[in-house]
Parts: C-alpha cells; structure tokens; sequence
C-alpha cells in the first residue's frame, strides 16, 4: 500500500483568487498520507491529478505543479527518511482559483542548517566527472513556488508553498 | 523499462516507451539506455514521444547517460512534449543536449528518400 486517506471531508474550497495565496494553507479535509517510497510519490502525484488536474488546464495535466510536487516528496523520501529511517509523509492540498496550497509533513531528518536550499542550477558543468547528476531539484521547486515556508517543530519538517496549476496567463 | 531501438544510417534511434521517468525508474532507464546505446554508433538519438513526466531524477539519469556512453559520442534528444521541454529548457540543459523538435530534422538523411 502506497497511500492511504482518512474519510472524506467537504468539498473543494474553491473560488477564483487570482494572486498567489499568502499564509499558511487552509486544511479542509485530512491529509493523504503518503508512503515514503518512490512508489508513493507517483501514487500521491496521481491522486493529485485525479483531484486538481482538469480544473484548470484544458488537457488534464498538472503542469508545472506536478513537477514542484515530486521534487519536493523525493526530497523527502531521500534525505528527510535516508537509509533505514521510516515514516509517513501527510500532504494537504486546497485550490484558490489558479494557485494550489501545499502543506507537506514528515517526521524525517531536519533540512541542513533547519533551513531551505537556495536551489542554484548546476549549470553546464554537470558533464564534468566529478560533478553529480542531481542538483535540480531545488531549483526546479523555487522556479515555481510561491510563498515557500519551512518550520521545523520538535520532530516534524514542515513546508508550505503555493503552485500554480497553470502557467499559462 | 520499455525501449525500442533502431539503427538508422549514422545513429541510433532509441524510443522510450514510457510515460514517466522518474526516481521510481531512473536507475533501470540509465541501464537500460546504457545497454541499447553500447558499441553503436558514435550518435544517439532518445525519442522521449511517450515521455509525459520527467522530474530532477529523471533529468540526472538523462545526463548520466550521456556521461556512460562515453567520449566522442553524443546524446541527442528529439520529439520531446511539453512539460518535459519545459524542464530540459529551465535547467538549461538544452545547452548540454542537441535537442531536434521532431524525428525528421534528428535524421534529415530519410528526407532526401522520401
């Protein structure tokens, strides 16, 4: 099992907010929790588009914001629960018009320095030997997050952050 | 991993048959690809038509491709659709990478048939 979900709350809170949503997320049903596995992301990412993806974009995708969301769970998945730590990952989502709130939780290893990645591109050197082959997951995210928030609280990272669901104007 | 691969004058034209590359599958598309691409022709074409979805790890695995298939070789990439597009040209990868809109203008040789 890669996902699970407590029962169903209301309906989507949705109305036609054109600016990007600031503070923090509203929480209008419980939260997906998600299995910290590479397999739980895409579940994850294929609820999310089962939820959000036709409202906005004529051809059902995310977007943008599909790709925001799984760099933001794989970071999760391969450095908050590395090796042999285990948890759950819980995601809450609510749409204000364009924008979709994301509010992601785990119980994994804080951020280094409890702080966020300043998400620079690895630029053309990347083909260098020595140089790896991730390092465009920040900058991805920072590409297209909006109002990004990251707390620490005794043993749960916490990020929030608005996306928007269509990058068309 | 799904791959279709073919010799096609001074390249080979490797199709991925799959809609999603991501770190569920990064590490098997790197084999893989690594696999189709070995003791070919000096050129690669990978056809990521089918590709709806490539997140970070995907990229990487693209990029560690073209590290393995090694020096005096080349990775090119065509038919590549919107969203993946979008994450080669934001990264600037397409600095890094020979990006060909369609398969006609990666193997322009077949025009001249036709």
């Amino acid at each position: 099992m890669t996902l699970s979900r407590a029962p169903d709350g209301e309906a989507d809170g949705s109305d036609s907010a054109e600016d990007a949503p600031v503070g923090a997320p509203v929480e209008t049903r419980p939260p997906l929790i998600i299995e910290a596995t590479p397999l739980g992301v895409r579940a994850a990412l294929k609820e999310m588009r089962a939820r959000f993806g036709s409202a906005i974009t004529a051809d059902g995708t995310l977007g943008m914001a599909e790709t925001v969301l799984a760099e933001v769970l794989n970071n999760i998945v391969e450095h908050a629960y590395a090796r042999d730590r285990d948890g759950p990952i819980e995601l809450r989502l609510a749409r204000e018009g364009v924008w979709l709130q994301v509010d992601v939780r785990d119980y994994g290893l804080p951020m280094p320095g409890e702080s966020l990645p300043d998400g620079r591109m690895p630029g053309p050197d990347v083909l260098a030997d020595d140089v790896p082959e991730g390092g465009f997951g920040w900058f991805l995210i920072r590409a297209f997050a909006r109002n990004l928030d990251y707390t620490r609280k005794a043993n749960q990272n916490r990020l929030t952050f608005s996306v928007p669901l269509s990058e068309e104007p | 991993m799904k791959l279709q691969s073919q010799l096609r004058g001074d390249a080979v034209h490797v199709v991925v048959d799959e809609e999603r590359i991501d770190s569920a599958v990064a590490i098997r598309f790197k084999e893989a690809v690594r696999e189709q691409a070995a003791d070919g022709p000096a050129r690669v074409v990978l056809d990521l038509r089918n590709v709806e979805f490539l997140d970070s790890s995907g990229l990487g695995a693209v990029v560690a491709v073209m590290k393995l298939i090694g020096a005096g070789r080349q990775l090119e990439l065509c038919n590549l659709t919107p969203n993946v597009d979008k994450v080669f040209r934001l990264t600037r990868m397409d600095r890094v990478f020979t990006i060909h809109d369609t398969y006609e203008s990666a193997f322009p040789e077949r025009q001249t048939i036709a």
